[in-house]
Parts: structure tokens; C-alpha cells; sequence
């Protein structure tokens, strides 16, 4: 029942940390002709990877047109595993992926390397149709103490040979395939050898792990549904033109089959995103903490999504007299907030949901599921009677809403706090480190937007939420920390 | 002068534009378009003139090359089997022969060279590779390397100089628009071609024989940059 389409995912995944698995970027913007796409993929691809450093499931190693570099930096890092993407690869569901691939090597410990195995003899590719098979680059989880001890190889590139051809071992490959005939579940060694005049990406390491008795898997439909590939050196002056014009279908259709899936699903998102709203929260709960020193809270400002403002008004204290004040640009979300205080009791909330269903558009969330969330809710929370005491409380308080998009109208967000006095607290949830913002706006510019909202930041407000680099914003503020830049190799 | 090259020459001697298509196909480009030069402008920035420079401090060691149908034209090779290796297929068996390929003494004195070739130039193996002199007022008949119907553009043919007055022509394909500052070419060479220096200075190109290999993706990166700047340019050049 996990909320993919929300802005975050730390809730899911709590306790899962230090996982031994490093990850790298690929960088390929060589072969992509725009720079305005080589770009924007190396945005998204580390925007989906900061999302895991942020849980801590993974370090980074950086990012290199060089295989092998990055592995070794993954060593340095004294990892036992490392994820390569390559430029254009999306994590979407990255913990996921990390914990499908934990198990993995759980079950395979002598495993050297999980990838997209691909059958040339299968593929009609323009230019290696017909190669030895490769290892698609777009993503491979490597065994860096197998690959060690294998010699620590190169990642070859796709080639041709005339003169010198290689000899590679030849393989045999499962009768099951994954999604096409060229995609076998996996390929072992099979007698002799041959020379081949093209070979894939990868070709070596599948010649290698077959010279050593080792059979590569591919990766299985759960992992794949991880991950999307935005080939962004295919047709890139189309996926630029629908970059920010998803819902434009006569582009979106001359796209390949990746690349239109995820353009339209975007474009769905953003279409509904609009009303949608939040019942429950994708983020813990109360992993901040404390952070009014003592005092109880006179005003709350809050993003209108979820329970988070009752746990951090518990966590904090709060009186008879605080005002809680909802933001929030998104006008059905702070409808929904009022219809929830005036009309439920506090007592289940999934049968309020259900009768509520169609005026709201809940994200991700659905008939089936409401009870399910709802439960984790109220084990959050200390169990029904505890939730309902504090509902009970806070339906009494005084609640202002306020239509407000506070990345790019900051300054009406800080007219309504410098209005009031007391001891005030901000929740901003993950608003700067969302996925579609992030989508429609490179990091240099919302970093700009970010040091707008900064500045008015006024010193005695106590802060929650994240920086447009999902940091926690006082760590933020007081490292003055900024996003990784992309410089193409 | 032979009555062939001035006959080829008046037939030749003329400006013939490339057409650019929209998009770029790297293996359409070398394979099919039939074009029988193509102008790796992504190189421009090379340092051409210290590497004319070195060819120039050992012209006193160039070997005359092909006089049956050339006249003042030399070479010396820089990679090969040694520094006067002729074509690899009059030494026998040629996968024999590949293994034996190796720097010459030549590339020793030639750094700046050497350095291009090893680190610039975009293919994994280089098979023979030379200077090739023209002297002032020496010609190379009109003929080909290889059979018509082999279109291809395969060896590079680098100018380290192109000295007003010095032309290479293609039959049906007009003039190479080397440049006199250093330019390389992609050249198809079953076209019939000649070369006639009418300038007083000696003519020194590279011609590079390779094998892609691994570098395949690298080659084609050179030749997207250098079709998308020369189509913007299409008149450079050919003025």
C-alpha cells in the first residue's frame, strides 16, 4: 500500500539503513544530442538517488563516464555492492530496488552482476543487431568483491572489429524471456567459442562471467517496475519539447515506448495534482523531534496534507489558544482540511473516506486501502483513544487557511507569520523537494527561489520540513547547503 | 605533365556542396550516403601546425612512395611495421601482420603527434599510419584504392598543411576543402582521386588507417558534432 506518487517515502522504510550498496551516475551525455536533456536526466536521475541518501539506504560515489571509476569509488567507500544508473535512469521506487536487490544477494551471494541482459540475435538493434549480448548500461547492481576477483574489468563499450575480432565464450540463454524474445532471464556458458565482429556494451563481463561459471540474471518485473529509462539519446529534441509540455500527444507519440509512458504518466500527475489531496502523510511522523524548546505552541503554520500537524503540536505542546494556519496552493486540499474538522468525530476515519470518496482526489490512495492506512495512522499515534483525545483538542483550536504557493509567493506566507507573535512553528512537509517541481524546474533556479524563501525566514520561527534538496531545513540554513551540479563528461 | 592529370584536373577542378539531411545516422553517413569526403570538423582544434612542424624536422627521412603514378610524393610511417611499411596485404597473412603493427621511431620523435593519435583520435587500434609528402609541383595520378562498388568512408586523411595552389580531387566529387591550417577527412578512396601541388611548398597530410573497436561510440560523437557544425557551415571551405 505504498503511496509512489507522493513526495516522499521515508515513512515506508524506517529502519532501513546502511545497506552496503553504493550508487554512481553514468554519465553518457556524450551521446545525447541536447544539452538541455543531458542535463535535465542528470537532474532527475539524482534527484531519485538523493531521495535514497536521504533515507541513508545508500551512499553516493558520484558520477563518471567510467564504469570502472565508479566502482572503485565505490570500494573506497568500502561498499560491498554498487548500483551504476546511467544518466536518464529514474529510481522512482529506489528502496524498493535496494531492498529486492539486498535480497538478491542474500539468496545469490556469489553473484557478480544483475543487469539488463540482452539477446543481439534477438534484437533488431541498427547496429549491433546480431552481437555477442551485452548489459544494457541503464542500470547495473555489481558484487564489488566478485568483480574484484575477477580482475576488476572494464565495462566495454559496444564495438566493431574487423582485424580483431574477439574470441568470447559462447552462452546459452533461458528459455524464459522477461518482457521480449531479447530479453532472456538469464545466460550461462555454453561450449567453445566464437569471434564476433560486434559486440554490445558489456559483451566482456558476460565472456568473463561465463569463463568462470557464473550465471548472470536479469532483473526480474518487480525490480524493473523500480525503474524507468528515459533513453535520453533517442529522439531528444522530441523529449525536450514535451519536457514541460507533457499532455502534448502528438510529440509524446513519436517517443519510444519508455519515454511515453513515463511523459504521460507525468502528464496525468501533474493534470490531477492539481486537487489532489493528502490524507494521509508519506513522511514520518515525528522523526524531528522536539524543537520548541519547551515552550508550547502559539501558531502553526502547516501545509494542509496529512496528520504531521497533530504530531508536531503533541510533540511540542500546544494550548487552548493556538491558531493553526493552513497553506497550501492547492484550494481542495484546504477544503478538505475544513470538512474533516466540521464534520468527523476522529473515530474512523476510513468510513469517513469512504463516504467522502468522490469529492476529493486522494492521491494514490483507494477505496481497498483506506482502512490499512488509517491503521497505521492510529498505531502512529498511540492507538484510537489517544488519537481521539488530541482530535478532540485540536478541532477546537482556531484554523485559518490560506491559498498560498509558497515556492514561487513566498512573501505572502511570511505577511501572515510576521502578522502574529508567540512562539510560532512552520511545517513546509516536502514541498521544495517534490517530484514535479523538480521535473518543471531545474536546481539552479529553484535554488534561487529556495534563497528567496530563506532569507525571510524570520530567526525565532522553529522549523520543520525540507529544503528544495529535501535537507532538513536547519541543516540547511546552517550549512548553506546547495545541489550537485551537473558538469557533463 | 601527363595529359591524364591535366585531363582529370579540368574535369574536377569545381566546388560541389554536400546535402545535409535533418537528422543525424552515423552508420547512414559512413555506409550509404555515398558522399566521398566528410569533413571531421569536431578535430579543427587539433594542433595541426606543431604536428606539421614535426613532420617538417625529419623530411630528410621520408621514403619515396608509389612512383608508378605519383611524382615527388614520400612518406614516412609513424605506426606500422616499420617507418617505410607499404599496404599491409603484401606482407602475408594479415591477422599475422595486425599483431606486428606497432609504433615506429618515427612517433618517438613526434609527441605532439603521437598524442593525437593515442588520445584524440577516436578508434581503439590503429593499423598503418604515415606522413604523406607531396613536394612542390609533385602529383599523384588519378586513381583508386579500392573497387567502385566497395562506397565507404573509411581512412582518415589528416592535412597538416594544404598550401594555396594544392588540391585534392575526387572525380565526381569536386575538391577536398582541406584546410592549410589543418583539417581531417573522412575519405572514400574507391573514388578515382589526384593530387597536384602547383604551390612552392611541400604538402603534409596523415593518412590514418584504424579499427573502430570499442571507441566506435567515440567516433560517432566526432562525427555528430562535425555534421552539425558543417551543415551550419556549408560554405566553408569551398569559397
Amino acid at each position: 500500500m505504498k503511496d509512489w506518487n507522493s513526495l516522499s517515502i521515508d515513512r515506508y522504510y524506517e529502519g532501513m539503513s546502511n545497506s552496503d550498496i553504493a550508487v554512481g551516475i553514468l554519465d553518457i551525455s556524450r551521446d545525447i544530442d541536447s544539452n538541455f536533456i543531458a542535463k535535465r536526466t542528470f537532474d532527475m536521475t539524482y534527484f531519485y538517488v538523493n531521495r535514497m541518501l536521504k533515507m541513508k539506504i545508500c551512499s553516493y560515489v558520484g558520477t563518471d563516464s567510467n564504469v570502472k571509476k565508479l566502482l572503485n569509488a565505490a570500494i573506497d567507500k568500502k561498499q560491498k555492492y554498487c548500483m551504476i544508473v546511467a544518466q536518464g535512469c529514474l529510481l522512482y521506487r529506489g528502496p524498493s530496488l535496494v531492498q529486492q536487490s539486498l535480497e538478491y544477494t542474500k539468496n545469490n551471494p556469489q553473484f557478480f552482476v544483475v543487469g539488463h541482459i540482452m539477446d543481439k540475435k534477438k534484437q533488431h538493434h541498427y547496429l549491433t543487431a546480431g552481437a555477442y549480448p551485452g548489459l544494457h548500461r541503464q542500470y547495473l547492481f555489481v558484487n564489488l568483491k566478485k568483480w574484484q576477483e575477477l580482475g576488476s574489468p572494464d565495462f566495454d563499450e559496444l564495438g566493431t572489429f574487423s582485424d580483431r575480432k574477439p574470441l568470447y565464450r559462447n552462452v546459452e540463454f533461458s528459455k524464459d524471456t522477461i518482457h521480449s524474445e531479447y530479453t532472456p532471464a538469464w545466460v550461462k556458458a555454453a561450449d567453445g567459442y566464437s569471434e564476433h565482429s560486434v559486440t554490445s556494451d558489456g559483451s566482456n563481463w558476460i565472456h568473463l562471467a561465463c569463463e568462470n561459471n557464473i550465471t548472470i540474471d536479469n532483473l526480474d518485473h518487480e525490480m524493473r517496475e523500480c525503474k524507468v529509462f528515459l533513453y535520453p539519446y533517442n529522439k531528444p529534441e522530441i523529449l525536450e519539447k514535451v519536457w514541460l509540455d507533457k499532455r502534448n500527444d502528438e510529440l509524446v507519440d513519436q517517443l519510444n515506448y519508455s519515454q511515453k509512458a513515463w511523459i504521460r504518466k507525468l502528464g496525468y500527475q501533474e493534470h490531477i495534482e492539481k486537487d489532489r489531496v493528502y490524507a494521509f502523510n508519506t513522511e514520518t511522523l515525528s522523526g524531528e523531534g522536539v524543537r520548541t524548546n519547551g515552550k508550547l505552541i502559539d501558531h502553526l503554520f502547516s501545509a494542509a496534507a496529512g496528520f504531521k500537524p497533530l504530531a508536531i503540536l503533541e510533540a511540542n505542546g500546544f494550548h487552548s489558544g493556538t491558531t493553526v494556519h493552513y497553506f497550501d496552493w492547492c484550494e481542495a486540499s484546504l477544503n478538505y482540511k475544513k470538512h474533516l474538522l466540521e464534520t468527523w468525530d476522529g473515530y474512523d476515519l476510513d468510513n469517513w473516506l469512504l463516504e467522502n470518496d468522490l469529492k476529493y482526489n486522494f492521491s494514490s490512495t483507494y477505496r481497498g486501502n483506506y482502512k490499512q492506512f488509517w491503521e497505521q495512522e492510529l498505531k502512529d499515534f498511540g492507538g484510537s483513544l489517544a488519537f481521539q483525545k488530541l482530535w478532540d483538542r485540536y478541532r477546537k483550536l482556531k484554523h485559518k487557511f490560506y491559498v498560498i504557493d509558497i515556492v514561487n509567493e513566498s512573501d505572502k506566507l511570511f505577511a501572515e507569520i510576521n502578522k502574529v507573535h508567540g512562539t510560532k512553528v512552520l511545517w513546509t512537509t516536502n514541498i521544495w523537494s517534490s517530484e514535479m517541481l523538480h521535473w518543471n524546474v531545474e536546481p539552479e533556479a529553484l535554488e534561487e527561489k529556495w534563497r528567496v524563501f530563506a532569507k525571510q525566514l524570520p530567526s525565532d520561527l522553529c522549523l520543520y520540513g525540507h529544503d528544495y534538496i529535501a535537507q532538513d531545513m536547519y541543516e540547511s540554513l546552517k550549512n548553506n547547503l546547495t545541489h550537485v551540479r551537473y558538469n557533463a563528461a | 605533365m601527363p595529359e591524364e592529370l591535366n585531363k582529370f584536373w579540368k574535369e574536377n577542378n569545381h566546388i560541389i556542396q554536400q546535402q545535409y539531411p535533418d537528422t543525424f545516422d552515423a552508420k547512414w553517413l559512413v555506409l550509404e550516403s555515398g558522399w566521398p569526403y566528410f569533413h571531421l570538423s569536431a578535430l579543427d582544434d587539433q594542433p595541426y601546425s606543431n604536428m606539421l612542424i614535426e613532420a617538417e624536422n625529419l623530411l630528410d627521412s621520408f621514403h619515396t612512395h608509389r612512383d608508378d603514378y605519383g611524382h615527388g610524393w614520400k612518406s614516412l610511417t609513424l605506426h606500422g611495421l616499420n617507418e617505410d611499411t607499404q599496404s599491409l596485404s603484401t606482407y602475408g597473412e594479415r591477422n599475422e601482420v595486425i599483431k606486428q603493427l606497432d609504433w615506429t621511431w618515427v612517433a618517438d620523435e613526434c609527441p605532439i603527434t603521437k598524442k593525437f593519435l593515442k588520445d584524440v583520435f577516436p578508434a581503439e587500434y590503429l593499423n598503418r599510419v604515415r606522413f604523406m609528402l607531396l613536394e612542390p609541383g609533385g602529383y599523384i595520378l588519378p586513381h583508386q584504392d579500392r573497387e567502385s562498388t566497395e562506397k565507404r568512408l573509411s581512412v582518415c586523411n589528416v592535412s597538416l598543411n594544404n598550401p594555396e595552389g594544392c588540391e585534392f580531387l575526387m572525380k565526381d566529387g569536386g575538391r577536398v576543402p582541406f584546410r592549410n591550417s589543418g583539417s581531417s577527412f573522412l575519405m572514400d578512396i574507391s573514388n578515382v582521386h589526384s593530387v597536384w601541388n602547383r604551390s612552392n611548398e611541400p604538402r603534409i597530410h596523415m593518412i590514418i588507417h584504424y579499427e573502430l573497436g570499442r571507441r566506435t561510440r567515440d567516433f560517432f560523437y566526432v562525427l555528430r558534432k562535425s555534421f552539425y557544425t558543417n551543415r551550419s557551415k556549408p560554405y566553408e571551405g569551398l569559397e
